[in-house]
């Protein structure tokens, strides 16, 4: 397992240098326009990191995807299901080597930020100021979020839970398409409606066991009276708002779902698999 | 110690290997002969575990081939299936990461004998190197089945005497060793039995001194005998 898992770091090695390359450049012209007190360009920088931060864990996502695809339909597969190990081992070191790259991933890119803010502010900005920060800036949208350390903890787990349980799907309906399908009309064109449908259903699911995400309540702000004293007009507000509870129980969902598409797709591969 | 009990196999409508029934012992070393489409690769690639049997299944040694053989079968394929990004110096330490009997040491001796440069990415090999790369990592293990699927193709003479001396040296007592090619000539040389295979079908697995001893023939003349009348009617 710890040889697969080095093999399939290293695969996708080019593409983590590429996402941090591009982070470079765009950090280097955040620090430039700090350096030069131009707005614009460390509008710019941000900019670019907000894309990439955003962007980059989703293409780790993909570019595991496309590697599992490249090692079932290529010749390289032989690498691979040519050694003594079971679908099982190489799937699950696939399955782990993505998970890790986009925690560290999502770890680092929210390293850098706080760094940035913290720069960008010229001050030593302590991650409580940043999330009281970011609860004003979420109230002004209705969003009445109590964000602290453990919130933002629940959050990131929910959300890199969700995104993982997407590529395990991604997984199965691949596989699903090289074992039973290759060869077939329209191969890729099936999956990719096979790996739409998935993803409903475990959206499906996954709201019918966690619940909405967003609790809403209405808010009395003013009453406006007849000279009798009865009430004839009141205005309310919407207040919408998370609960870390949510994202703990989606994250959960989404790893449990993300088991069972792993157990399927293994069993697939070991049982139907080809290459 | 490998044996094929009735083994089929289908791509869609096209049936590429059609109940073949084959049993292959240690000690030997197999030329395994067909005109092209004959269904020689997919037969390879079943007993390699690398494709599943439409029907019938492959055993080594009383067991059906599974994660389990893959520790005991070295299969070469003959299409390039390196990781692009790999150096040969890489291919050494994948091999033997992975494979018990992989001898580092044996590899580089190979390597030496074939004039390959460690430092060589696979993506910058001509066809003949790859040849020999292939050749080095598999010849590299301590199997004790080896199938080499056309081991001579892309190979200049001198070289392929190179790699003729390197798998008569693997071969022993208890190993088995399967090749297929085309030259059939070369294959001559090298094998003590000989299994012909048309359009997916067994049609002989025959001893070699047997085949000149008793009936006057050498393998290239069973060869036309076999597959010469097919190939008139064919024209």
């Amino acid at each position: 397992m710890k040889n697969l898992f080095k093999y399939e770091f290293r695969k996708t090695l080019p593409t983590k240098l590429i996402i941090l390359g591009i982070t470079a450049i765009a950090q280097l012209v955040f620090l430039v326009g700090l350096w030069q007190e131009s707005d614009k360009t460390v509008a710019i920088g941000v900019a670019l990191l907000v894309l990439i931060a955003t962007f980059g864990i989703m293409v780790i996502g993909l570019q595991s995807v496309l590697t599992l695809h490249r090692d079932m339909n290529t010749k390289q597969s032989y690498m691979l299901f040519m050694t003594p190990n079971s679908c099982y081992k190489i799937l699950g070191a696939k399955m782990l080597e993505n998970l890790l790259s986009m925690t560290i991933g999502g770890l680092f890119f929210f390293g850098l930020g706080t760094l940035d803010i913290a720069l960008l502010f010229n001050e030593y900005v302590r991650i409580d100021d940043l999330l009281e920060g970011l609860q004003d800036i979420l109230m002004v949208f209705g969003y009445h979020i109590n964000i602290d350390a453990g919130y933002m903890a629940c959050f990131t787990f929910g959300m890199l839970s969700g995104w993982f349980s997407v590529v395990t799907t991604a997984f199965f309906a691949d596989v699903v398409s090289s074992a039973l399908l290759n060869g077939k009309k329209y191969n890729l064109l099936l999956s990719f409606v096979f790996f739409l449908i998935l993803s409903y259903l475990v959206g499906q699911v996954g709201s019918a066991i966690a619940g909405d995400a967003l609790t809403r309540t209405e808010q009395v702000v003013g009453t406006t009276m007849d000279s009798m004293g009865n009430v004839v007009y009141t205005s309310s507000i919407e207040t919408r708002s998370t609960s870390p509870y949510y994202f703990l129980k989606s994250g959960a969902v989404s790893l449990v779902l993300s088991g069972l598409f792993y157990v399927a797709t293994a069993e697939l591969m070991q049982r139907k698999l080809s290459v | 110690m490998l044996e094929s009990k009735a083994v089929t196999k289908a791509f869609g409508s096209k049936i590429a290997v059609d109940h073949v029934d084959l049993k292959l012992e240690k000690g030997h070393i197999y030329a395994l002969l067909g005109p092209n489409g004959s269904g020689k690769t997919t037969w390879m690639k079943m007993a390699a575990g690398l494709i599943k049997p439409t029907s019938g299944r492959v055993e080594f040694e009383g067991k059906p081939v599974d994660i389990d053989s893959r520790r005991y079968v070295a299969y070469m394929s003959t299409e390039p299936y390196f990781y692009s990004w790999m150096s040969v110096r890489d291919m050494g330490k994948y091999y033997r990461d992975f494979f018990e009997d992989f001898s580092y040491a044996r590899y580089i001796k190979l390597l030496d004998s074939m004039q390959l440069s460690e430092g060589l990415k696979t993506r910058a090999l001509s066809s003949g190197m790859m040849a020999k790369l292939k050749i080095a990592v598999t010849l590299a293990r301590d199997a004790r089945v080896y199938m080499l699927d056309e081991p001579f193709n892309g190979i200049d003479l001198l070289a392929r005497d190179e790699i003729r001396a390197n798998i008569i040296e693997a071969a022993s007592e208890d190993k088995l060793l399967l090749l297929s090619s085309h030259l059939v000539e070369e294959m001559e040389a090298i094998a003590d039995r000989a299994v012909f295979i048309s359009e997916g079908r067994l049609i002989e697995n025959v001893d070699l001194e047997q085949l000149r001893s008793e009936r006057g023939l050498s393998m290239a003349d069973r060869y036309r005998q076999i597959y010469g009348h097919a190939e008139v009617n064919q024209q």
